[in-house]
C-alpha cells in the first residue's frame, strides 16, 4: 500500500502522534502536563498488586459474589484480571477463552474471541456525505447487530438527529421520528456516532485509564476495566458513550460470534461502551458495518495516511467539517455535502 | 539538392505515420472506446464494478426483440414493460435514445458507442459528469469490500433507476427508545415524564 511518508511523521508538536499532513494543519494539541498513560496504568498496576498482597482480593472476591451480579455480572476472574496493557499474550488467550465459555454458558452460543493488533501506518478516519443521507437508520441497526447491542434496554452507538431545513440547531433536533417516507420533505438528517477524537476528552476523563487512544487513532474501552464511574460519558460532546444501567440481554440467534476483545464482546451492567469503528473488522481490512448496511452511500472508510484512499480524496476535494471544531477534539469523522 | 531531400524525407515520415496510424483507428467487431472510464484501481486493491446483467430479469433482450419491428413512437405500453415509468428529464427518442434500435442487448453512447448492461456507468455519466467524476473516485455510491483491499463498486441503476432516477423514498427503521431509568418490570411508567424533560439533542 502506498503511504504518504510525510503524513505519517509526527505531527510536529513533539507529542508523538502520528497525524495525517492535511488534518495537522491548524492541529492543535490541548498540552497540559499530564502523567503519560503508560506511568499512570503502572501506578495503578502496583496499587492493585498491593490490595492483593494484603488480602484485600479475598474481600473483593467475596464482595462480588455478595452484591450478587449474578450469572451474568463479571466473574471473580474477571474482578481481579490486569489492565489490558499489561496482559502477556499467554493472559489474553486464557482470558479470550474464558470469555467464550462463559458466552457458551450463559447463551448456548460459540463465540471467537480476538484481539486484532492496529495496523502499522493506518489511521481510520470517516466520512459522512449529509447531501444523499436519508436518515433510514438502516445504519443504526447494522451497528447494533454487529456489535452485539441490547434492544432492551436499548443501547444505539449511532444517532440520527432529524433537524429543520437549513438550520443546523441541535437543540431542536431529535432522533425519535418514525416515517413512512424518508427524507421528509424541508428535514435533513445528520447520523452521530463516536468521533474517535484525536484529542478525545474522554480519555482525560477516566480515572483508571480503562479507556484509551489506540495508534490506529480509535478510542477504546477494557471493559473489564472500567469501574462505571461515567465520567466519561459526560466528557463527551457528542453523547457518543452509552452506559450500562441494566444487565443487557441479547437474544442467542442476535449474538454475532465474531468478537474483538476492545469491541463487541459481551458487556456486563455497569459498564460503558461505545463506537469502535468495527475494530474487529476493519482491522482486517473490512468495512464498518454501518457502511455496508448503507443503502444511500453515504458513508466512507478508510485510511487517512493512504494518499490515494477515497477518504484523501473526498478530505481534498469536498467541503468536509467536522463537529463542534472548535471545542479541538480534533474528530477523525468529518462531514461533507457532495 | 537539399530542399528536394529534404521534401522527401517529410513526405516518406508522413507515409510512416499513416502505415502506423491509420490501422489503429480503423473499427473492430465493437465500436473502439475512445477513452476508458472504467474506476481506477485503488493504491491498495483491484475495484471492481458489481454486474448488472445477471440481475436483470428479462435479459437477453433479444430474445423478444429480434422477432420485433423497433418502434421509437412514445406511448403507453400495454403489453411488457408496463412497470416502467420514463422520467428522466426530457429523453428526444424515447427507449431508443439510450437503448440501441438494431442491437437491443447493448445501450449506446451520445456518439453511438455501444456499451453493455453492465457499463451502464458510460451511458449515466455521459450527461452527469460531476457524479461520474465522484463516483469513480469513490466518493459518490456504494462501495463494499476491503478498504485496503480489493473493492466492489456498484454502478448507478444499483440505486437509480434509470428510468426514474430520484432515490426511492424509504420507510425508516426502528424508532429509539427513549432512556429509561428503571429496570426492565417498571420500565414504560417512567416514559411520560421522560417526554417532557428529554435533552434530545447535542
Amino acid at each position: 500500500m502506498a503511504k504518504d511518508t510525510e503524513s505519517v511523521e509526527s505531527c510536529g508538536t513533539g507529542c508523538g502522534c502520528a497525524s495525517a499532513g492535511h488534518a495537522s494543519e491548524g492541529h492543535h494539541h490541548a498540552h497540559v502536563e499530564e502523567t503519560p498513560f503508560e506511568a499512570r496504568v503502572d501506578e495503578h498496576g502496583t496499587r492493585r498488586m498491593f490490595l492483593k498482597l494484603a488480602g484485600a482480593a479475598v474481600a473483593a472476591t467475596a464482595a462480588v459474589a455478595a452484591t450478587g451480579c449474578g450469572p451474568n455480572g463479571p466473574t471473580a476472574a474477571e474482578f481481579l484480571q490486569q489492565h489490558y496493557k499489561k496482559l502477556t499474550d499467554e493472559d489474553k488467550k486464557k482470558i479470550f477463552a474464558r470469555i467464550e465459555e462463559d458466552t457458551k454458558a450463559r447463551t448456548g452460543v460459540t463465540t471467537r474471541v480476538n484481539d486484532p493488533p492496529p495496523l502499522d501506518g493506518v489511521e481510520y478516519a470517516y466520512a459522512l456525505n449529509l447531501s444523499v443521507c436519508n436518515g433510514n437508520r438502516r445504519c443504526v441497526e447494522a451497528c447494533a447487530r454487529e456489535n452485539n447491542l441490547p434492544d432492551d434496554p436499548e443501547i444505539r452507538y449511532i444517532r440520527v438527529l432529524e433537524m429543520e431545513a437549513g438550520s443546523l440547531e441541535f437543540e431542536e433536533a431529535t432522533p425519535y421520528y418514525a416515517r413512512e417516507k424518508l427524507p421528509a420533505r424541508d428535514k435533513w438528517y445528520m447520523p452521530v456516532q463516536c468521533h474517535q477524537c484525536d484529542n478525545p476528552p474522554c480519555v482525560r476523563a477516566c480515572p483508571v485509564q480503562a479507556t484509551w487512544k489506540e495508534p490506529d487513532g480509535i478510542v477504546v474501552v477494557d471493559y473489564s476495566w472500567c469501574i462505571g464511574c461515567r465520567f466519561c460519558v459526560v466528557a463527551c460532546p457528542y453523547y457518543a458513550r452509552r452506559f450500562n444501567f441494566f444487565e443487557p440481554e441479547i437474544p442467542p440467534d442476535r449474538i454475532n460470534p465474531n468478537q474483538g476483545y476492545l469491541s463487541n464482546r459481551p458487556r456486563h451492567k455497569g459498564v460503558v461502551e461505545k463506537c469502535t469503528f468495527c475494530l474487529h473488522r476493519t482491522r482486517k481490512g473490512r468495512m464498518p458495518a454501518c457502511l455496508e448496511a448503507c443503502p444511500t452511500g453515504a458513508r466512507k472508510f478508510g485510511n487517512l495516511n493512504d494518499p490515494d484512499s477515497e477518504i484523501r480524496k473526498i478530505i481534498e476535494s469536498k467541503r468536509v467539517f467536522v463537529l463542534k471544531e472548535d471545542l479541538a477534539t480534533l474528530p477523525r469523522f468529518y462531514y461533507f455535502f457532495s | 539538392m537539399t530542399t528536394k531531400l529534404r521534401w522527401a524525407g517529410l513526405i516518406s515520415a508522413l507515409g510512416l505515420l499513416g502505415l502506423l496510424g491509420l490501422p489503429a483507428c480503423s473499427p473492430g467487431d465493437e465500436p473502439q472506446r475512445l477513452h476508458t472510464t472504467h474506476p481506477p484501481p485503488a493504491s491498495s486493491g483491484s475495484v471492481t464494478v458489481a454486474a448488472r446483467i445477471p440481475l436483470l430479469p428479462t435479459y437477453p433482450c433479444s430474445r423478444c426483440h429480434e422477432d420485433r419491428t423497433p418502434d421509437p413512437r412514445e406511448r403507453k405500453l400495454t403489453e411488457f414493460h408496463t412497470q416502467k415509468v420514463l422520467q428522466h428529464g426530457t429523453l428526444g427518442g424515447w427507449c431508443y435514445r439510450c437503448h440501441t434500435k438494431d442491437n437491443i442487448d447493448r445501450l449506446h453512447l451520445q456518439d453511438g458507442t455501444l456499451v453493455t448492461f453492465d457499463e451502464t456507468f458510460e451511458l449515466c455519466g455521459s450527461c452527469h459528469g460531476d457524479k461520474f467524476r465522484d463516483w469513480r473516485a469513490g466518493i459518490h455510491g456504494l462501495t463494499t469490500g476491503y478498504w485496503n483491499g480489493d473493492r466492489i463498486r456498484r454502478a448507478c441503476p444499483f440505486c437509480h433507476d434509470p428510468h426514474n432516477p430520484k432515490f426511492p423514498a424509504m420507510a425508516s427503521e426502528r424508532t429509539p427508545l427513549r432512556p429509561r431509568t428503571a429496570p426492565a418490570g417498571e420500565a414504560h411508567e417512567g416514559h411520560q415524564a421522560h417526554e417532557e424533560t428529554d435533552g434530545e439533542g447535542h
